[in-house]
């Protein structure tokens, strides 16, 4: 119940600025076409952000498991 | 006032960096800035200049490196935007740290109570934090006639991980009750 919600969490923002990213060159470029912030457009950004992010986040929901368990072993009885 | 105008300016010159496309024009402003830094804080800003450079370095020589040989590769030119992206990432760098060095975070918005709380409270847990984390380090050290190895240095920062975690989670609970008591929480349905 903590590894799902923890992996769509980070997947999810990984995608979300991956396409924020992408969209880059569309939306800014100079004249001679030459991007001003960010070069690369989301058939990049996506599998570069977006990949190493779907094994971030189940080591992200492993450790958020593991300190959850931790507290709830530690929890004094009501 | 001094704070809050100093956050305001900041604000603006960020905004207007990203209106700043020429890399000759951001050239002159980033020269202008390490002067002003320099008139200001004398060597410390090439300290300050540095930090920056360390921070912003391996995402721009990635970027950079990755869009030289694609344009290369492409035939197309790839210098203006080289320049234009690590000379504007670097200037804003910098100023942020020129910013983080001579700001009071508190007092900037103390006109707004409900930020105010928030910096209050993250800054008190950053403080906090960073001093038991130095405390721990200071005793490693104290305690070891030479240098920790490995082994003791693993044991040593998982205990520090312990006594973290147990020390957020207390002072989640005194700060949750605080606010309870407050009549932050309206959870009486």
């Amino acid at each position: 119940s903590v590894l799902v919600p923890v992996w769509l969490g980070v997947v999810v923002a990984a995608v979300l600025l991956a396409l924020v990213l992408g969209l880059q060159p569309w939306l800014a470029s100079d004249a001679a076409g030459q991007p001003l912030f960010f070069p690369f457009g989301p058939r990049v950004t996506l599998p570069v952000i977006v990949l190493p992010h779907l094994a971030i986040g189940v080591a992200e929901g492993m450790l958020s498991w593991f300190v959850l368990s931790a507290l709830e072993a530690r929890r004094m009885p009501a | 006032m001094k704070d809050r105008t100093l956050l305001a300016l900041w604000l603006v010159a960020v905004v207007a960096v990203g209106f700043v496309h020429d890399p000759a024009w951001l050239a002159a402003l980033l020269a202008l800035a390490l002067g002003l830094m320099l008139a200001l804080h004398g060597s410390d800003a090439w300290k300050m200049a540095a930090r920056g450079l360390a921070a912003v370095a391996l995402v721009n020589v990635t970027v950079s490196a990755a869009y030289a040989i694609w344009a290369w590769t492409a035939g197309e030119s790839w210098t203006t935007f080289v320049l234009r992206l690590n000379l504007r990432v670097f200037l804003l760098a910098l100023l942020a740290l020129w910013l983080t060095r001579n700001i009071d975070l508190v007092r900037a918005v103390d006109r707004w109570p409900s930020i105010r709380f928030l910096v209050v409270i993250v800054l008190g847990q950053i403080r906090a934090l960073g001093r038991m984390l130095a405390e721990h380090r200071m005793a490693l050290v104290s305690r070891s006639p030479t240098r920790p190895s490995l082994k003791v240095r693993f044991a040593s920062a998982a205990s520090q991980v312990s006594v973290a975690l147990e020390k957020t989670e207390g002072r989640a609970e005194a700060l949750n009750q605080g606010m309870r008591a407050r009549g932050f929480f309206d959870d009486r349905a």
